[in-house]
């Protein structure tokens, strides 16, 4: 046994030589996430290639420096230079490291993630720059990564145990006041204040007393304990030591589930270090404090990260909970006082006592001190382990640390908590995340797992899978935990089959209350967690499940055909009408087609079609070109005759009904009204119909005979149009009332530019987007000048912009983000450009200046700098200016619809925004027999919104009317009922490999001028794009 | 000592209450008349907390504690009747039946079927709630009746687990259970034994033996205690399934062994249908708990007198086999005649015997044989002895050689039948009344129900065979009648034992026969310990 002094003097000596080494030193980040990536391989490459090339070089196995996305994860300390840290290293690259950086001169700065140390590096960075680690603080991960875990010598030179000795030179009654004043909480999720915890445990005054390290790690993707535990052990070891002086315990126990290996392994080996330097025994270093520790390994049981579960499994019995009183504090194991510490708890306490309470307290926030660690999981770009000071902000860690979510998806919320946590949505990323503002969100800290949900996690499923691990996870002790979460389990499922029932929320949420108040520990009082907050902040999702029997994710396969045709808004099948277009079957796909949509070749031209974002193909290549598929479909096929859509019902006869507007929404809701045999009037301001998509939608994108035979087709299902009638001025809802309508639809869209709120708006030249298209396309003229600046980065300033240049003039698009933030099309953001429109970004309009008409306009330069709460970056002012001399400015910020008195007068309830307000699953607003979709609800939006809207009212005005009726004799909406897919496909075909096609358009040159720009599509590439589709909509038939 | 505990003053429902330190809530509360309802919770256990039934609000403590494992203490402010309370108990209560199959307690049937509740097997045949075995009691049942229960808003998680009907005497339902836990904690309680626990997890958690062994395999020794604390028909007896929940019961002492122990013999239509330890506060052994109905039942016990004619022995009725065996007896008086029977039966019997065996045959030879460990008795017959009565197999049937006439008294045919000129039928066991001598104690026996056919206690017999010998004062109108004049004091009942008996801990200790007589060859099952 040697002195602890003599090891302290060893230790530095090691570590200097170690520090200032003549030859380069690899530290191979080889804990089991580094393994699991394959350092295990990294490092025998490592090895061969030092023994072959004859180097002398000193390999060290470190612990996980935290992003697992950059495993494996390897420091080259070159004698003289800064040392590098690689990132994703294989063998080939290690090779190539030890090849072109320690053997030649190359420090391959393509794979570096950054330097550390002092020096510099042509190309890298300093390490803390790095975007997943700036913003961490690594107070408990200190050592994690960079020393030996093995090596105890490593750990002394990083002033290990010198917390234990400050304390042990203190009375224990001083060591708990340094800690409570820390303000420390515990780590494992409930965050009982650790100061006060010991307190209750000295104050009992029976002897003896045990400590208990809780490493009994169990939430799904949470991986803290571990990390620690295979980095760091002696840091938990000495909090142990310190806890144990300061309760006056005689043993501690580490209860580590045995899936650990490398933790216990490296744990086993430390505590027999200790014992070497004297750490553990009778009157250790002198003083009377005699302890020690000993490891049981628990063999996985969720519930015996529950304290009283957890003493009974060391007792040797099933890991049961126990009622509280009396707490484990004053009855514990085997009955006496016991203190039960998570891992994290553990190892910020050397920290605490080496510098001090105040230097622990100076991090976090008021009611939650210090930093905590997170295990970053699920969709996010840098997965990891990360380490922050309490209070930071979840946008931060996701946005920041975290990268966001991968892929261009939306994100939908986090998972905080694990099993027992709950789901923060989007709009609550601005949380501090602390104990208390967690709890309030209805989540909870827990011990740190974060798993962050994005557009393509349904909620439902989520809840479910959460309820299933508890489920499983319950002890099957008390009846509201086993039967509650059972039964709860059982709702779910349902839903998410299918079968959901219009009571079966308010019945989860019952459930919910009981399994809460009701359950014996923790792990049944938190299990509702996850239902409650997915039904908190969304709730339309699962009523979305349960009415609608959609799920808007795409997850649940009971409820997804395909998830092309899930996320398009209206339904429409898209592998059906693909599958018969790529057989020649024209006319038969565009029927199938226009049952969900009426609008067909419209769409084909002007859709951004979403279903394009969820192709499957593009996990294998590029999504296949489904709107090309249907532009060759809309060109080719004749269209069905009208009067054959229309399945009458003489009992629907008398029934009219009134359909204000007749954008894409009104149409719709004609259409398939006027398709159940309803008679149906359709009232129009302007002189043309077509809403918007005449108004707005540019000729060259839209071509106007397109538009009008597609509209003309729709009216030949005998819809009575009247043009140039206003609602409330022209025809007012009571005559409409008294002339017999027995139900109205309104689709009167957004046909209002919002105002810049900028001086110099006034000035002449200055224009709304929608104000210039809408004069254009009613044939005005509207004289620009040469310089035309237009403001936005939405369709119609994209709009407006190739407008404009078709008019002659010079154009400029100032957005205040970047490109990548643009709300606009984005192949129309590149045609605009390939046309010539100027893009400046960072750009925010201040002031428009100008002698009666405009003359320049004047921006703030912006930059990017915090996240909002979807993830876009802040634009935020540099005080810069940048001027543009412009003779026309074209505003293109957004619109809002216009509802002037009609809204008021018919007592319609209206949104904060302007829009009428109605209820998502029937389009019904707060007045009865009057419906609304389209714009004029959602704001701005695209076309088959609309039309997926007109066809909700539809339905339900149908539903409502047809209520005095026998069943048999009501009309139901034949077009929702599943056709059977009766198309050739071979399961067990090959994907054809053909790349996607591309859409021809005409060249820049010639486009100055309202010629459709994109042209038809090659037959035979249509039909090659046809067979690139998977089939996902086919099911294998047992 | 019970002086000196410190008392507590609680509030509980806005009432001051006193309480002895270390009572819990619940304790305390149901001293006082305040009901709080309870599952989990059995006297004989430590608390355990997990039907959540009990639970109630004390000021100062987060959520809603169990009052069954909650101490009272001083100044305790306690509700236990909130509407909030009432809520989440009729929510836990719905729980507890989704994995209850529970049709019964809102069958429309319900009231007609109150009445013939004792006869499930007959009943239930018809309407398919033959699964649940319980009879006379169901806790579930009462409690919901407390809770006011109506309806069942969950459909039933049946488990699908197939009866255990392979273990001897038990019959293990686990599709029944609500995880109580009373049959875990009692085992551990009374055997200090994991024979039993939790196993699995989730809904499918269950109550088991580790390895899915055997109940013999994993060490049970069939004391009945977790069939006793079993609030559902989950752990039924075999035998006592077939019956009703009884009509009246009889407290007795057990003489299968010398242990004593004091039981409790429910009857149904006179028949017993099972038997229960007193004190429930220590574990029987199988014999006490499990072996007496079935022993009593027996299809080939003796029922009715027989007398020998040539080579066969013909039942008769009393009167012609009692003039018989005067008209046989009549010729051994004297020491040729030996009376045989065991220090277990009844002090009557054996005051009768002896008076019997030395004024009216005046014979020396009353031989009363002490069983062996094993229970067995074995006795010689003196040399000289003509005549012999035997209360049991005793005596084997070579030794015989000399004998001229043999009586044989006992419950159960055996081999020496052969022998025999006169056979008759004793009552034993829960059919008599009477005391015992055990260890210098005087333990009473108590007639739970009717002997088989004709059969009769021992000592009326002898003494109806005395008065036909011309004898006097045989004339006893009760087995009291005998106490009495053989001066017994009244014999007491063994309730008060502190500690199980041998035999309750270890099965193999029990003792194997009764009067002679292999318990494993009348009593299914225990072939099987």
């Amino acid at each position: 046994m040697t002195t602890l002094q003599q090891a302290y003097s060893e230790a530095q000596a090691k570590w200097q030589e170690l520090e200032q080494s003549s030859v380069p030193v690899f530290r191979v980040g080889a804990a089991t996430c580094g393994r699991a990536a394959g350092a295990q391989h990294v490092l025998e490459r490592l090895r061969a290639e030092v023994r072959e090339q004859g180097l002398g070089a000193r390999i060290i196995e470190v612990g996980c420096l935290g992003p697992c996305f950059l495993e494996p994860l390897v420091l080259i300390e070159k004698p003289g230079l800064p040392g590098v840290w690689y990132a994703n290293v294989g063998p080939g690259e290690m090779s190539s490291l030890v090849r072109r950086f320690v053997l030649g001169n190359d420090p391959c700065p393509e794979w570096a993630l950054g330097r550390t140390g002092p020096g510099v590096i042509d190309g890298i960075g300093p390490i803390e720059e790095h975007p997943a680690l700036r913003g961490q603080v690594r107070n408990v991960l200190r050592n994690c990564g960079i020393i030996d875990p093995e090596n105890v010598h490593h750990y002394l030179a990083r002033d290990g145990y010198r917390g234990f000795l400050r304390a042990l030179d203190m009375d224990p009654e001083a060591v708990v006041a340094e800690v409570k004043a820390s303000g420390i909480r515990g780590r494992g999720g409930a965050g009982f204040p650790t100061g006060h915890k010991w307190e209750f445990c000295r104050s009992t005054g029976v002897l003896p007393r045990y400590l208990i390290c809780n490493a009994d790690e169990g939430d799904p993707g949470a991986f803290m304990n571990r990390s620690l535990l295979e980095g760091d052990p002696h840091a938990v070891l000495e909090g142990m030591l310190i806890t144990g002086f300061a309760i006056g315990a005689s043993h501690g126990y580490i209860y580590c589930r045995a899936e650990y290996p490398l933790a216990l392994k490296r744990l086993h080996l430390a505590i027999g270090q200790m014992r070497d330097l004297g750490l553990l025994g009778q009157n250790i270093h002198g003083s009377p404090f005699s302890f020690d520790i000993t490891i049981k390994q628990g063999a996985g049981a969720f519930v015996c990260g529950e304290e009283t579960a957890l003493i009974a499994s060391i007792e040797g019995k099933r890991g049961l909970p126990q009622p509280r009183p009396p707490f484990p504090a004053t009855s514990g194991l085997w009955g006496k006082p016991t203190v039960i510490h998570n891992v994290e708890t553990l190892g910020s306490l050397a920290s605490i006592l080496r510098n001090g309470a105040a230097w622990f307290a100076g991090f976090g926030t008021e009611s939650s001190r210090g930093t905590k660690t997170f295990a970053l999981a699920g969709k996010i770009k840098c997965t990891g382990l990360i380490e922050v000071p309490l209070g930071t902000t979840l946008k931060e860690i996701v946005y920041a640390i975290g990268g966001g979510v991968p892929g261009g998806r939306e994100l939908k919320g986090v998972q905080t908590g694990g099993p027992s946590g709950g789901c923060i949505p989007k709009k609550l990323l601005d949380l501090p995340v602390d104990y208390k503002t967690l709890a309030e969100a209805g989540s909870i800290m827990g011990s740190g797992g974060m798993i962050v949900l994005d557009e393509d996690s349904c909620m439902v499923d989520i809840a479910r899978y959460f309820l299933s691990f508890t489920q499983e996870e319950s002890c099957g002790k008390c009846p509201p935990c086993r039967a509650g979460t059972r039964v709860m389990l059982d709702i779910l499922e349902r839903i998410c089959a299918g079968q959901g029932r219009e009571d079966d929320l308010p019945q989860l949420e019952q459930l919910a209350e009981t399994v809460q108040k009701a359950s014996l520990c923790g792990l049944g009082q938190t299990a509702p967690n996850p239902v409650l907050t997915t039904l908190r902040y969304f709730r339309e999702e699962y009523e979305t499940h349960i009415r609608e029997k959609r799920c808007p994710a795409g997850v649940c396969p009971e409820l997804v055909h395909a998830p092309c045709q899930n996320q398009c808004p209206a339904g429409v099948d898209v592998p059906l009408y693909v599958s018969l277009v790529g057989e020649g079957r024209y006319e038969e796909a565009l029927a199938s087609h226009m049952e969900r949509n009426p609008l067909p070749s419209i769409c084909a031209r002007v859709c951004p079609h979403p279903c394009e974002d969820k192709c499957r193909r593009q996990q294998l290549d590029s999504p296949v070109a489904i709107r090309a598929i249907k532009r060759h479909m809309v060109d080719t096929a004749r269209r069905p005759d009208p009067q054959h859509m229309v399945r009458d019902n003489p009992r629907n006869h008398g029934k009219k009904i009134a359909v204000i507007g007749s954008g894409p929404a009104g149409l719709a809701c004609a259409y398939y009204l006027r398709r159940l045999g309803y008679p149906v009037t359709i009232f129009e301001r302007e002189k043309r119909p077509g809403g918007m998509l005449t108004y707005a939608i540019p000729e060259y994108r839209l071509p106007r005979d397109v538009l009008k035979a597609e509209i003309e087709w729709i009216l030949a299902l005998g819809i009575d149009l009247r043009l140039g009638t206003e609602f409330g001025k022209d025809v007012t809802y009571e005559d409409l009332t008294q002339a017999g309508y027995r139900a109205f639809f309104l689709g009167l869209g957004c046909w209002v530019g919002i105002q810049l709120g900028i001086p110099g708006e006034d000035l002449k030249g200055v224009t709304q987007g929608l104000d210039f298209l809408l004069a254009r396309n009613r044939g005005q003229d509207f004289p620009l000048g040469k310089k035309v600046v237009v403001i936005g980065g939405g369709d119609v300033a994209v709009d407006s912009c190739r407008m404009a240049l078709r008019m002659g003039a010079e154009v400029t698009l100032v957005y205040r983000r970047t490109r990548d933030e643009m709300p606009a099309i984005e192949t129309e953001i590149e045609e605009a450009e390939a046309e010539g429109v100027r893009l400046v970004f960072l750009a925010a309009p201040e002031r428009i200046e100008g002698n009666g008409s405009v003359s320049r306009l004047v921006c703030q330069r912006m930059k990017l700098s915090g996240f909002e709460l979807d993830g876009r970056r802040r634009p935020e002012a540099t005080g810069e200016e940048i001027s543009f001399a412009a003779d026309s400015i074209i505003a293109a910020i957004g619109q809002r619809p216009v509802l002037g008195d009609v809204g008021r007068q018919m007592g319609i309830t209206v949104t904060r925004a302007g829009r009428i307000q109605v209820d998502p699953f029937t389009n019904a607003t707060s007045v009865p027999v009057i419906y609304a979709g389209g714009d004029v609800v959602t704001g701005p939006s695209i076309v088959l919104a609309a039309i997926a809207a007109g066809e909700r009212a539809a339905c339900a005005i149908n539903e409502e009317l047809s209520k005095d009726l026998a069943p048999a004799e009501r009309s139901l909406p034949f077009w929702r009922e599943t056709t059977k897919n009766e198309v050739l496909f071979d399961p067990e075909a090959e994907p054809v490999t053909a790349a996607r096609m591309t859409q021809r358009t005409l060249p820049p040159s010639v486009r100055m001028n309202l010629n459709e720009v994109e042209q038809p599509v090659d037959r035979d590439q249509a039909l090659l794009e046809c067979a690139r589709c998977l089939r996902c909509d086919h099911r294998l038939v047992e | 000592m019970e002086a000196s505990v410190r008392q507590l003053t609680l509030t509980i429902n806005g009432r001051q209450i006193t309480a002895p330190a270390g009572e819990t809530v619940l304790q305390t509360a149901l001293r006082h008349g305040i009901s709080i309802p309870h599952l989990c919770t059995h006297p004989n256990l430590p608390p355990f907390g997990a039907c959540r039934m009990c639970i109630v609000e004390i000021d100062g403590l987060r959520g809603y504690p169990a009052s069954c494992s909650t101490p009272a203490t001083e100044g305790m402010v306690v509700r236990t009747d909130t509407p909030t309370l009432q809520n989440l108990r009729r929510s836990v209560l719905e729980l507890i039946l989704a994995e209850h199959p529970s049709a019964c307690l809102v069958c429309d049937k319900r009231e007609l079927c109150e009445k013939y509740r004792p006869k499930p097997d007959k009943a239930g045949r018809t309407t398919g709630c033959n699964t649940c075995n319980n009879k006379q009691v169901c806790e579930i049942r009462d409690l919901s009746e407390s809770i006011g229960l109506t309806s069942l808003p969950y459909v039933p998680f049946y488990r699908h687990l197939p009866v255990q009907r392979s273990e001897p005497f038990i019959r293990r339902d686990l599709n029944l259970c609500i995880l109580c836990g009373r049959c875990v904690r009692i085992c551990k309680h009374q055997h200090g034994l994991a024979t039993i626990d939790y196993v699995a997890r989730g809904s499918r958690t269950y109550v088991g033996t580790a390895f899915g062994r055997s109940l013999r395999e994993a060490g049970c020794t069939f004391c009945g205690s977790c069939v006793d604390v079993c609030p559902t028909g989950s752990l039924a007896e075999r035998y006592a399934k077939w019956y009703g929940g009884g009509e009246g019961s009889s407290e007795t002492t057990c003489i299968l062994c010398d242990a004593g122990c004091a039981i409790r013999v429910v009857r149904d239509k006179d028949r017993a249908v099972t038997a229960r330890a007193i004190n429930e506060g220590v574990p029987i052994c199988v014999l006490g708990r499990f072996g007496i109905p079935p022993f009593l039942g027996g299809k080939d016990r003796l029922r009715v007198p027989r007398v020998r004619y040539g080579l066969v022995l013909r039942e008769v009725g009393w009167e012609t086999a009692i003039a018989r065996a005067r008209e046989r007896l009549q010729t051994f008086t004297g020491d040729s005649f030996a009376l045989v029977c065991e220090t277990t039966a009844s002090l009557e019997d054996r005051h009768v015997f002896g008076r019997f065996t030395g004024e009216v045959m005046k014979s020396s030879h009353l031989i009363e044989v002490t069983p062996d460990a094993c229970g067995k008795s074995r006795a010689d017959l003196p040399a000289g002895v003509k005549a012999a009565w035997l209360m049991g197999k005793f005596v084997e049937a070579g030794k015989l050689a000399g004998i001229e006439l043999l009586i044989l008294q006992d419950c159960y045919p055996g081999p020496l039948d052969g022998l025999a000129e006169i056979s008759f039928p004793a009552a034993v066991l829960a059919e008599i009344d009477g005391t015992v001598s055990q260890n210098g104690d005087f333990l009473a026996l108590r007639r739970a129900c009717l002997p088989p056919g004709f059969a009769r206690p021992d000592w009326s017999i002898v003494a109806d065979v005395a008065r036909a010998l011309g004898a006097t004062g045989f004339t006893y109108k009760s087995t009291q009648a005998v106490a009495t004049e053989a001066g017994l004091q009244p014999g007491r009942l063994r309730v008060e034992r502190g500690e199980a008996p041998p035999a309750a801990m270890d099965p193999r200790k029990r003792w194997t026969h009764f009067r002679g007589h292999n318990l494993e060859e009348k009593v299914i099952g225990l072939t099987l310990l």
